[in-house]
């Protein structure tokens, strides 16, 4: 099987074979012997070239990331269909809104300090979030307007929560 | 304590959880005490209450319904028939209220008097103890701050900024501010004041001159009932992260033996000083001329006990128990010799690539560092939920060496080995310090984590043996993909395919 992996504007080729004992995998001149062993809980034991690795994976699908050690790599992987979508329509990078601002760990909101419609600058503290029994301060990522406010006083909020968006 | 009776203790309830309570059961069990742990309902399957005798629900996960509720944890003393209870840290630990209430109702408390409590607990009245008795303190007030213009006041009378703001009743962090001027006073009083009513039902703070970029170095001091003081040499707790300890070493890399000396005859003196009773730290401040001013007495035992026990070979626990049953310390200071060295890190569940931000969820893989002269003290066990209801530290790995670069070198292989998934940790910041020249060196202070810690990335530029392997991985999710779709049995499986077919169904596909 032919895998491509981005790489600046092009795309990185792989090809795996199957054997009995190991897959191979040959990116450019060389040749990866892998043995894999799964170990349960998105774990891999992977023996490459005599090198023995433990994978811990995080996501496993077009975007591959994996820890080991203390490392965490993230590449994508992707199909000869997916590369021909790619070259034809770019990669659509998520839109992602410098505005958004997001409960950075799980907690609890006890202070809101602004309101919709406030003008704002850089850094300016938005809300106090308590986390692990210590009091946070949410500060702007950016200078704008406050549009909208997501949470209230006394508020349970999950990571990645959208809090505030400012304009 | 009851001072002057001698009293057998069979049966000990602990009055706590986590790491802390099973390190306390493991010394009862060596010493052939029954165990009782009490539990919210969030910790019926944690290693404390699995570890225990006897265990008890004592309410709800939070803290304030369950593991501080002093009658219901007296009255289940009372009703398993327990001699004695042992606080741990945190918690009742420092509670003079508890403390009365277990001796009122004829049970032992592990720990010194309540009116030791009560003193050393209040950061103010213990200043005031400690100077009366000769031991050098840090300016500032003693006294309960009232509003924003005394704070200013007190500020102007000790030379000005930088200024800590400090709860009362506190410890760990919690309510502890530094003020660098005068517009950032107000908010920083009014958010100390919150954390402290929060985290100890008691908004009480107060203001002290901030020694900058102190060594944090304290003395784990001894007492029983008769009379006899003893030190336990020094840890040195410099290496902090907005107030908490992350790693603790003792012997200290930069102590002169002249001041060591000293420094454990003052620790001494100030046990004496608020007739202590058991196992107690004294905490200084270190400036770079290792002049050394009383910061506050912790009366418990302390998180980091275990740097001292591995130095000295003693049981900590056990030499607290023993002095709680009226028995004389079976040592004397000239006894009291360190032999190598040893360094503590804290194990958190926070993500230090995301600004330590607390990591909760379920531990789908566990694998402590194992072999020679490695110590963990855990309080989780693979499948424990972490919760935001405590304390996000979930154990201590702690190791011996021949040698402060010996023990450097244990840590860091240890460090490498500890395996945990599901939660992020902080394994692999105390890594990067103990790694770094600093550290290595000793002459670090509390100021290290902010001068050499501007977050750092957890992801690396993936090599051609990366790529092979994220290749294998996105093969193995593509090949169970395509079993779902393809009935198995279509007369083309081979050995090879049968073989990768089986790792292709385990494959979890996983996306965040």
């Amino acid at each position: 099987m032919k895998l491509f992996i981005p790489k600046d504007e092009t795309f990185e080729s792989v090809e795996i074979r199957e054997t009995q004992k190991q897959l191979e995998v040959q990116i450019g001149d060389t040749t990866y012997r892998v043995q894999v062993e799964p170990l349960g809980a998105a774990r891999y034991a992977m023996i490459v070239n005599n090198h023995p690795t433990v994978v811990d994976v995080v996501e496993q699908n077009k975007r591959i990331v994996f820890r080991t050690g203390n490392a965490e790599i993230d590449v994508e992987v992707l199909t000869e269909r997916e590369r021909l979508a790619r070259e034809m329509f770019g990669s659509g990078a998520d839109a992602h809104l410098a505005g958004e601002v997001r409960a950075p760990m799980p907690g609890l909101i006890l202070k809101v300090l602004v309101e919709t419609g406030d003008t704002i600058d850089v850094g300016q503290p938005l809300l106090i979030m308590e986390a692990m029994k210590m009091e946070n301060e949410i500060r702007s990522p950016v200078a704008g307007t406050v549009k909208e406010i997501l949470v209230a006083e006394q508020h349970p909020v999950e990571k990645d929560a959208l809090l505030v968006v400012v304009e | 304590m009851n001072a002057t009776k001698s009293r057998k203790i069979s049966k000990i309830l602990i009055a706590n959880r986590g790491e802390i309570a099973v390190r306390i059961i493991r010394t009862c069990r060596e010493m052939g005490i029954a165990t009782v742990a009490v539990y919210s309902s969030a910790d019926r399957v944690a290693p404390h209450v699995l570890m225990a005798d006897e265990a008890y629900e004592i309410g709800p996960p939070p803290a304030a319904e369950s593991y501080l509720q002093m009658d219901r944890i007296i009255e289940v003393a009372k009703t398993a028939g327990a001699d004695a209870i042992h606080p741990g840290y945190g918690f009742l630990a420092e509670n003079p209220t508890f403390a009365q209430k277990v001796m009122e109702a004829g049970l032992i408390f592990i720990g010194p008097l309540p009116e030791t409590i009560e003193a050393m607990g209040s950061k103010t009245e213990s200043r005031r103890i400690m100077t009366e008795a000769g031991v050098p303190v840090v300016p500032g007030t003693w006294q309960a701050l009232k509003d924003l213009a005394q704070a200013r006041q007190v500020v102007a009378e000790i030379g000005g900024y930088p200024v800590m703001l400090k709860a009362a009743a506190g410890g760990g962090g919690k309510g502890m501010r530094i003020v660098r001027s005068d517009e950032e006073l107000e908010r920083a009083l009014e958010a100390a004041r919150n954390e402290a009513r929060k985290a100890f039902g008691d908004d009480t703070v107060y203001l002290e001159k901030y020694v900058e970029n102190p060594k944090h170095i304290e003395i784990q001091v001894i007492a029983d009932q008769h009379g006899t003081v003893l030190h336990l040499w020094e840890r040195d707790c410099s290496i902090q992260r907005r107030h908490q300890k992350v790693v603790e070493e003792s012997p200290s890399a930069v102590l002169t033996p002249e001041v060591r000396q000293k420094m454990g005859e003052t620790a001494v003196q100030a046990a004496r000083a608020c007739n202590y009773i058991g196992a107690g730290t004294v905490e200084f401040l270190v400036d770079d001329q290792l002049n050394f001013y009383f910061l506050e007495m912790n009366t418990r035992l302390q998180v980091e006990h275990p740097v001292t026990e591995m130095v000295l070979g003693l049981d900590l626990v056990r030499l607290q128990i023993e002095i709680a049953e009226g028995k004389p310390l079976p040592l004397k200071q000239q006894d009291v010799q360190a032999r190598g060295h040893a360094i503590e890190c804290r194990i958190y569940a926070e993500d230090p690539f995301a600004n330590f931000a607390p990591s909760t969820g379920k531990l789908t893989y566990l694998q402590p560092p194992e072999g020679p002269w490695v110590r963990v003290d855990s309080g989780v066990a693979a499948h424990s939920e972490i919760s935001m209801y405590y304390d996000p530290m979930i154990a201590k790995l702690i190791v011996w060496g021949e040698d402060r670069s010996a023990a450097i070198r244990r840590m860091a292989r240890a460090l490498r080995e500890y395996q945990i998934s599901g939660v992020e940790t902080t394994i692999p910041f105390c890594l990067q310090v103990v790694q770094h020249p600093e550290f290595q060196r000793g002459t670090y202070t509390t100021a290290f984590v902010g001068q050499h810690w501007d977050g750092m990335s957890r992801e690396v530029e993936p090599t051609d043996e990366h790529k092979a392997i994220a290749a294998v991985l996105r093969y193995l999710a593509l090949r169970s993909e395509k079993q779902m779709v393809q009935p198995a049995g279509d007369g083309k499986a081979t050995t090879a395919d049968s073989l990768w077919k089986i790792i292709g169904r385990k494959t979890t596909l996983r996306s965040r």
